[in-house]
């Protein structure tokens, strides 16, 4: 479902949520988490994704709901605090994500 | 989330953004004014015989960039209020069975606090406070040396 490599950095963000959320260090986690989105675009619905929103909807959309599926709507629902312009240097909304809906995903994948 | 509710969400989405834009412009005014009261007090005091006037110069860019600040931190305000707001817009654009929704929807604001002015001088906003800071030191310098037209 999600690459080795996309699984490592994500656990390695996850373990060092602070470090990630600013800078150098949170742009290559919204890489990361783009390629992540499109891994699992490709492994549930078989489609190439061009945008967050529009795999979101998708999600939203979808009639299945076994764990993944409501752990990965409710991970979206939130992933704009990842993707929020950090002008306002609050970097709390994007720590909090990591540690909690991205976790809590990969806890439900792991499982 | 039904009909009503998106436009009640997009009618507050407009006003707070109405809000942040008066804010944003109240601001610019405040500092143009205070640039030009300042320039127009230094250029007294170039030409006259006492350099006092420039503290009064420099006590004006005080009082202006506490003035602008005021109106700053509002707008940040009605800003994440705005945010909150896209949160639920993108919820509903997103298909999401259960939207997220802002404590509640209000304009009114906290009262500015120290630690928010303290957070306006942060680097990454240096184009606000660094002509104020520039125009207060331009006249601090201008009266420790004593710089006048005459001298």
């Amino acid at each position: 479902m999600i690459s080795e490599d996309t699984k490592k950095n994500i656990i390695d963000a996850i373990k060092y949520a602070d470090s990630y959320a600013s800078g150098s260090k949170r742009r290559h986690l919204q890489v990361t988490f783009d390629r992540m989105l499109a891994e699992l675009s490709k492994s549930i619905f078989n489609e190439e994704i061009t945008n967050r929103m529009e795999f979101r909807i998708k999600v939203n959309s979808t009639q299945n709901n076994s764990k993944i599926i409501l752990s990965l709507r409710k991970m979206l629902k939130k992933q704009d605090h990842l993707f929020s312009k950090d002008y306002h240097g609050k970097t709390g909304e994007t720590v909090s994500f990591i540690k909690n809906e991205l976790a809590k995903f990969f806890e439900v994948i792991d499982s | 989330m039904n009909s009503d509710n998106k436009d009640i969400a997009l009618k507050a989405w407009d006003v707070y953004q109405g809000l942040a834009q008066g804010m944003g412009e109240s601001a610019w005014k405040i500092r143009s004014t205070c640039f030009a009261i300042t320039s127009g007090i230094v250029a007294y005091t170039y030409n006259s015989s006492d350099s006092l006037l420039y503290l009064l110069a420099s006590v004006l860019c005080v009082f202006f960039f506490l003035l602008e600040s005021g109106y700053r931190r509002l707008q940040h305000q009605y800003i994440c209020k705005s945010i909150d707001i896209e949160r639920t817009i993108n919820d509903f654009i997103a298909n999401d069975p259960s939207p997220t929704f802002p404590v509640s929807i209000g304009t009114d604001v906290e009262t500015p606090d120290f630690q928010s002015l303290v957070m306006l001088f942060d680097l990454k906003r240096i184009l606000f406070w660094m002509p104020y800071l520039a125009l207060f030191g331009l006249t601090i310098l201008l009266f420790h040396f004593d710089v006048l037209v005459n001298k």
